[in-house]
Parts: structure tokens; C-alpha cells; sequence
């Protein structure tokens, strides 16, 4: 019983309270805001601490279990303990640790995000071959326009202004009703959440 | 200064009229459950794991970046709510699926959720720590570590469900090359411009649909209140949309 309510209740009076610190222009509760969100960031340290000791503790066991990928396993163990040595010596803002951020982390993410961008291209491809729907069709022809009013618009501005301006207003339009739509999926699921009807912390 | 107390009122008075709807839908559907549209990505994600386990194989699930202490929060907690029957079957035919994610706090709860639906059949012994994996801190960096599980064999499906952008079409892409088979949603434009060349509509949950999960695999009142009072709410937003249009013009004129 302790273990199914304490958590509830504690749940429900912090969300409520965070919530009313929004919306009630009040100084205390914007204050008891602002403490309880910090609490929810040291609880979010923890939570990185642990997530890190299961990311060495699943490593560890794929290198001396698994048949393949034994090198990716070791370079993530390596790695990780690494960084973890270097920001302990040095601090997140130490010069090798900033080093290490800006020659191997940013251009890391640069390669795989411009990895996304082919990817998507051969998707889009595949797409059209495997499945010629209305839908599928309609989504390349606004990935070409998309592409052609952005790549090719500072060469051909002023053919392309009509063009961008159209596909600008119908992007932005859907994009809000999508975004409509699951601001008051979030707003309802998060009420849920305050209210006690759903514990997704605690058993059901 | 008075503009900002006038918008946290009205937010204020749109969060109670949600309550209001919400209880009085709640009391309403307890007794007789509504006729919701059906969602057959939801419905199908159950279904999965009887088609893997004659495989002989794992279902890889991606839950995405949504931390608990951020905005996208309940969009986590929706796509965990949508696989609950998935978790629980899972568990009931000890098949436990490959769970990823990005985020620490979201590997807690993932890791909470997979362990207690082993508890429910009273095997909670039999629950594995490693069926849920964090496998890096970055959006980008998680899709890619998570692409190689899927190429390393083993896995025969993949569902992508959470808070993602682009980077889940690494994850898809991944899967393609295997010939496993996808599906999935997420909520951002973003996420589902990259989802849906490699989906299509009939495998990938847009937007809104995604709180429809809960609704759809766990039946409760609660949730279809929730629906229920989405629709009531739309038409608010709709009407004070028209309205806000309607002024702005007429003061213009």
C-alpha cells in the first residue's frame, strides 16, 4: 500500500504545485516552481548515473559474450570511461575535455546527421518504387519543392518567391494543427497524470 | 505584464474546464465504453511478438528522447502506455524485447515498466536489466548505436515510438537493409517526415494518435475520457482561432 500511494500522492502534489506555478501569477508558488524543478534535475543526475553504469555494465557483457562486435563494445567501454576520467580531472569546461568535444563529439554528430539527410533521399526514393500511393506521392513532391525553394533560392530568388511563399503557408499551417493537436494530447496526458488516473510510476 | 496574467488565466481556466471534461466523461464511460476509431498500428504492436518468437527473434523497441523532466514527457509516456500489451506479453511467453533509449530518466521508467509487467505474473525474478538500454546521451548518437543492433542479427521487428526527429530514419534504414520489418510514430513533423517514406501511413502513428494508444490497448475509462475531452477542447482552440481571426480583421478594417 506505501509502496502503490506514497509515490502517487508525492506525483500528484508536485505536479500540481509545478503546474500552479505557472499558471497563478503568485510568488510563493512560482518560487516552490522553481525549487521543485531543481530537485527534478539532481533527480535527473542520478538518473544518468545509472543509465551510465548499465551503458558499461551492457558492454562489458557483450564483449565477453557476444560473437560479433566485440571492437564497438571496447571502443564504447574505452570511451566512456575516458571522458568520464578527463571531466573528472578536468572539469566539462577543462581545455582537453573541450578538445575532445569540439574534434571528435561535433563532427561525430555532423557525419551521422548529414547521414540522416542521405538516408532520407534513398527512403524517398524506395518510397516511389515500392509504394506509389497518393500519400507517397504527395510527400516527394513536397520533399522536391521543399528542396528546390530552399537549395535553389538564393541562385533564382525572384522566380522561387511565389513558389516559397506558398509552400511556407501550407507547411505552416500543418505543422500547427499537427502541433495543435498533440499540445492538447500532452495537456490532457499530463492532467491524468496529476489527477491519479494514471500512475505510470507505480502499478496500474 | 497584464497581458501575461490575462494568458496564465485563461490557461488556468482551460486546464480546469480539461479537469471538468475530463471527470464528467470519466463517470460517463465507466459504466459504457465509447466507439473510438480504431488504431491498427496500436493493435498490431501486440501482434508482433507472437510473429517474432516463431522466428526465433527479438523485437527491437525504440522509445526516443523524451525525458520526463522535459517537454516531451508524456509523449513517453503515451508510447510506453501504447505498448503496455506488448510489455505484458512479452513478459507472459519470457521474450523480452530490446528496449533503447536516449534518455536517462526514460530508461528508468522503461526499465521500471518491463520489470513490473514481469512482476504482474509473479516472475519478476525472470526480468533481465539489460532487456532496457541507454546507449548514448545524443539524439543522433543513440539512433546510430541503436542501428547497430539491428544490423548485428537477431532482432525481427523494430518499433519506433516516442519522441524522435530525423534521426529515426537511421533507425528505419537500419531495419530496411535487414529486411526487419518497422513500425512506429512520434509526434514531431520532423520525426514524421522521416518515418513516413519508410513506413507509409499504414504503419506510423501521427501527431495526436499517439495519446491514442493508451486508449486503444488498455481500455480504461480514463483514457477515453481523455479522447473524449480532446475533441471538446479542439473545437474550443478551433473556435477561439475563427474568433482571434475575426477580430483581428474587423480591427483591422
Amino acid at each position: 500500500m506505501f509502496k502503490r500511494f506514497l509515490p502517487t500522492v508525492v506525483a500528484m502534489l508536485v505536479g500540481l504545485l509545478v503546474l500552479l506555478g505557472y499558471l497563478l501569477p503568485v510568488d510563493f508558488l512560482i518560487l516552490l516552481r522553481d525549487f521543485l524543478l531543481r530537485w527534478a534535475t539532481v533527480l535527473a543526475v542520478f538518473a544518468l548515473l545509472l543509465a551510465y553504469m548499465s551503458l558499461l555494465r551492457v558492454h562489458i557483457l557483450r564483449l565477453s559474450r557476444a560473437r560479433k562486435n566485440k571492437i564497438t563494445s571496447l571502443l564504447v567501454i574505452v570511451s566512456a570511461l575516458g571522458t568520464l576520467a578527463l571531466v573528472l580531472w578536468q572539469g566539462a569546461a577543462g581545455a582537453w575535455t573541450q578538445q575532445l568535444v569540439n574534434s571528435v563529439l561535433v563532427p561525430g554528430e555532423s557525419a551521422l546527421l548529414a547521414l540522416t539527410a542521405v538516408t532520407l533521399i534513398v527512403a524517398g526514393m524506395r518510397l516511389m518504387r515500392v509504394r506509389r500511393t497518393i500519400g507517397g506521392v504527395i510527400f516527394v513532391i513536397a520533399a522536391a519543392i521543399v528542396l528546390l525553394t530552399t537549395v535553389a533560392y538564393s541562385f533564382y530568388p525572384d522566380m522561387l518567391a511565389a513558389l516559397r511563399q506558398g509552400v511556407d503557408t501550407l507547411a505552416t499551417g500543418g505543422m500547427r494543427g499537427l502541433m495543435l493537436g498533440v499540445a492538447l494530447g500532452v495537456t490532457l496526458t499530463g492532467l491524468r497524470v496529476i489527477l491519479g488516473f494514471d500512475r505510470p510510476h507505480s502499478d496500474e | 505584464m497584464l497581458n501575461q496574467t490575462l494568458m496564465q488565466l485563461l490557461a488556468l481556466g482551460f486546464v480546469l474546464l480539461g479537469i471538468i471534461l475530463l471527470s464528467v466523461y470519466g463517470i460517463r464511460y465507466r459504466s459504457k465504453p465509447p466507439q473510438i476509431r480504431s488504431f491498427p498500428v496500436f493493435r498490431a504492436l501486440s501482434d508482433e511478438v507472437g510473429r517474432v518468437a516463431e522466428e526465433g527473434a527479438a523485437i527491437h523497441i525504440a522509445i526516443g528522447n523524451g525525458s520526463l523532466i522535459g517537454d516531451e514527457a508524456m509523449t513517453s509516456v503515451a508510447a510506453l502506455q501504447g505498448l503496455h500489451a506488448l510489455l505484458d506479453l512479452s513478459a507472459a511467453y519470457d521474450t523480452p524485447p530490446l528496449i533503447t533509449t536516449s534518455d536517462p530518466t526514460l530508461y528508468l521508467l522503461a526499465s521500471d515498466w518491463m520489470r513490473r509487467a514481469y512482476a504482474r505474473l509473479g516472475s519478476a525474478d525472470l526480468y533481465r536489466p539489460v532487456t532496457v538500454q541507454f546507449t548514448a546521451a545524443s539524439p543522433v548518437t543513440y539512433a546510430a548505436m541503436a542501428a547497430t543492433y539491428l544490423a548485428d542479427g537477431g532482432l525481427g521487428s523494430n518499433i519506433v515510438l516516442g519522441a524522435f526527429t530525423q534521426e529515426a530514419t537511421l533507425l528505419t534504414a537500419a531495419a530496411e537493409r535487414r529486411n526487419i520489418h518497422s513500425m512506429g510514430g512520434t509526434t514531431s513533423p520532423q520525426g514524421l517526415g522521416a518515418l513516413y517514406p519508410a513506413l507509409g501511413a499504414e504503419q506510423l502513428v501521427m501527431g495526436e494518435d499517439m495519446f491514442a494508444g493508451g486508449a486503444e490497448v488498455l481500455q480504461r475509462s480514463a483514457n477515453f475520457a481523455s479522447l473524449g475531452t480532446q475533441d471538446v477542447l479542439r473545437w474550443l482552440v478551433i473556435g477561439g482561432i475563427v474568433l482571434t481571426a475575426l477580430i483581428s480583421l474587423l480591427g483591422g478594417a
